[in-house]
């Protein structure tokens, strides 16, 4: 599982930070820094990465398969 | 096997009905997530999870027809943020995207802060009117200065800004078109402000007009995107701060929860949002053919999504109708879903976070005496409200 970022309808809202840390952090300056990067989502992480994909208000997020 | 069309006589903006909707949306839930309402000639969805489908799948349902029920509203709204669709849109979202955004808003974070701290510091121990003294003086004098002017120009604004959000509503309502005023002034004033050149450098007014100078929006389109700013961002904070009020009036207890645990602010916001939305329906057209949880939508068809509603349906949000700062409700659809999501939300949050924290800083009870509602087609708010911060 992959996390799709449309960096465009982003506007750094925070709700994926807010619903799922572990995957999910905002910078200082508004900027989306999704773990682990560019790699697949961990299994223990899937659950998570799914609330902060579904709490983006913008759908700015989604998942992409591998 | 298609399911039946569920149908409904319900007037959604009749006096009674706009009074107190909840018990109509209850309803209309219980008849399904698409729902066809007779007297006005639309569907409305008054489910969350088809909701939220709706608004997400915005190339079948479109803005760019306009997002109210009058044809003549409908067709004034064209091209504006609101209503238009696909490239266009993502363009003028783009125009303000960074002014409005969290991380633009970032230098503003302790004047917001400071204002709200000294607002509730002085309305503290005192008997009001919360409508003008509370809820419309902190959003005019944040929204205007982000907009790039003065705190002078909240009067004419907050009048050219009233009776907007009642030409969204159906012809059949007087309300529809019964305001006195012109439907025009506001774009007219927006223009003389454009040409004016008094909006402050740097300010969202300001990166507006220079994105009509590097030719990436037309002029009517920087004057409307004005507009949209300045109405999107009064009424609703405004009203969102009355049912504050209003909620913990009702609630000491959760008033008091706030009280002991100021960090439940956050949760407490989006459960304001959820229990008392301020704005209660946008409407969508359907561009083809389409189908909602079985129930055939022709094309051309007008869709009338309830976020209202959605937010009090309890298959999403158990014991829905109890009003639960703990709840943190985050995907609640206050603000609506997608690609239309409201820009503005950032802001928004910020302002009432800082009253909240203020509230819980300076306040130890709300008491509501007496109060009389705003019936307007979207806008679910007050007229005046009688209330003591203690």
């Amino acid at each position: 599982m992959k996390i799709v970022h449309d960096h465009a309808r982003c506007q750094g809202f925070g709700l994926c930070q807010q619903a799922a840390p572990s995957v999910f952090r905002l910078d200082n300056d508004g900027g989306l820094h999704v773990k682990p990067g560019d790699s697949d989502i961990a299994p223990q992480d899937e659950e998570a990465a799914l609330a902060g994909v579904h709490a983006c208000p913008l759908a700015a997020l989604s998942i992409a398969d591998t | 096997m298609p399911a039946p069309t569920s149908a409904s006589s319900i007037d959604l903006f009749s006096d009674d009905v706009l009074r107190d909707p909840y018990p109509s949306y209850a309803e209309l839930r219980k008849l399904g997530s698409c729902v066809w309402m007779e007297k006005g000639g639309y569907y409305a969805i008054p489910t969350f999870d088809a909701a939220r489908r709706v608004l997400g799948d915005h190339r079948t349902f479109i803005s760019g027809e306009g997002v109210g029920l009058n044809q003549l509203g409908n067709q004034s709204q064209r091209g504006t943020i609101i209503a238009s669709d696909g490239e266009y849109h993502a363009r003028l979202r783009a125009v303000v995207a960074e002014q409005v955004s969290p991380r633009g808003l970032r230098s503003m974070t302790e004047e917001i802060q400071a204002k709200a701290d000294g607002l509730v510091a002085s309305l503290a121990g005192r008997r009001f009117d919360a409508v003008p003294e509370f809820s419309r003086r902190f959003p005019a004098m944040i929204v205007l200065n982000l907009i790039g002017l003065t705190e002078d120009d909240a009067p004419a604004v907050l009048e050219l800004a009233n009776d907007s959000f009642n030409r969204f509503g159906p012809e059949t309502s007087p309300r529809t078109f019964g305001s006195l005023g012109d439907p025009l002034a506001v774009f007219k004033w927006a223009g003389e402000l454009v040409a004016s050149g008094r909006l402050r450098r740097g300010s969202l007014g300001d990166a507006v007009i220079q994105a009509h100078r590097d030719g990436r929006i037309p002029a009517e389109g920087a004057c409307a995107l004005i507009v949209a700013y300045l109405v999107g961002g009064l009424d609703t904070t405004i009203t969102a701060l009355q049912q504050t009020a209003r909620l913990f009036a009702e609630h000491p207890g959760e008033f008091e929860k706030l009280r002991q645990t100021p960090a439940l602010a956050p949760s407490a916001f989006v459960e304001i949002l959820r229990y008392a939305a301020p704005l209660h329906c946008f409407s969508r057209l359907a561009a083809q053919d389409a189908e909602v949880d079985g129930v055939k939508i022709a094309r051309g068809a007008r869709v009338l999504v309830l976020f209202a509603s959605a937010n009090r349906d309890a298959s999403k949000y158990p014991d829905a109708d109890r009003f639960d700062i703990a709840r943190n409700p985050i995907d609640q659809l206050a603000f609506g879903y997608g690609v239309h999501g409201c820009p503005g939300q950032g802001l928004a949050r910020m302002e009432v976070l800082a009253i909240l924290t203020a509230m819980a800083r300076h306040v130890k009870r709300v008491e509501l005496h007496a109060a009389r509602r705003w019936l307007n087609n979207l806008i679910h708010g007050y007229e005046t409200m009688d209330v003591t911060f203690n």
